[in-house]
């Protein structure tokens, strides 16, 4: 990874949509309960609200790294995501790459300071 | 239930489709979407021992789109042709007009003419020596009917 790739305002969108990748991984949810299965997995540390869940859904299934599709519960139509090879291996990509940019972060925040003169 | 929903829900659903400017069919499904995830959390709140006003306000608080959210949502279901004349006008366009600019004798006419061409609407696109007559830098000197071939 060069230090043009990295965008420190992408990051925290990227970091989004790989939470929601993740919570698919196990089976496939509707969108509010993707929202909770992201803030009670995290304890609370993510959570998405005024609908800031949607666009991102969307784009996804829209890049292919999910697949939505309709159902019908109790008379209601609800709509079901569930996660594609693609997402599983961009998943797998992005983890790798997060990993990389924290183990960095953590390597300059931690490091030694000098004496005080 | 109506792409609107109904019940509890409904007025919200209807300020939403009202602030969603995306094609009709994407609208529907956005607000079908949006009403069965309303009802479901704030069934899902109230089983969880919240009064039932109090649910339906944390749904609404934790899904109804804010203006941010929309706009993200317009962004994502953007007509095709919409979101490539946006990038060609963004990107593409500036090119095509320095390009155009340093070539040939006419070249302020064709460059004025490129650059309005690769940011006009895809038939303007397909068709760029049909409409050249219509797009000259000083506007349109010549109606659309002296444009067309007589029989």
């Amino acid at each position: 990874m060069s230090r043009d790739d990295f965008d420190v305002q992408g990051f925290a969108r990227d970091i989004n949509e790989l939470l929601i990748l993740s919570t698919l991984r196990t089976r496939a949810k509707h969108g509010y309960q993707v929202a909770l299965d992201v803030e009670t997995e995290s304890n609370g540390l993510f959570r998405f609200r005024h609908g800031t869940l949607y666009p991102i859904l969307h784009r996804l299934e829209e890049e292919g790294l999910i697949k939505g599709s309709w159902s019908k519960e109790g008379g209601r139509r609800r709509k079901v995501y569930k996660l594609t090879g693609t997402g599983e291996r961009h998943l797998s990509g992005e983890t790798d790459r997060v990993q990389e940019i924290v183990s960095r972060l953590m390597l300059v925040l931690r490091r030694p300071g000098e004496a005080p003169a | 239930m109506s792409a609107h929903g109904s019940g509890a829900f409904a007025q919200v659903l209807r300020e939403v489709g009202s602030g969603l400017t995306v094609p009709l069919p994407a609208r529907v499904h956005i607000l079908r979407e949006l009403a069965y995830d309303l009802e479901a959390l704030s069934e899902r709140f109230a089983a969880d021992g919240l009064p039932l006003d109090e649910a339906r306000r944390r749904a609404s608080e934790a899904l109804v789109p804010d203006a941010g959210a929309l706009h993200a949502l317009e962004r994502v279901h953007a007509p095709a042709y919409k979101r490539f004349t946006a990038h060609v006008s963004s990107t593409q366009g500036s090119r095509c007009f320095r390009r155009a600019a340093d070539t040939g004798p006419h070249a302020r006419y064709s460059a004025a003419h490129s650059f309005q061409v690769a940011s006009a609407n895809p038939t303007v696109r397909s068709f760029p020596r049909r409409t050249s007559g219509m797009r000259r830098m000083s506007g349109s000197s010549q109606a659309i009917s002296s444009q067309r071939s007589s029989p």
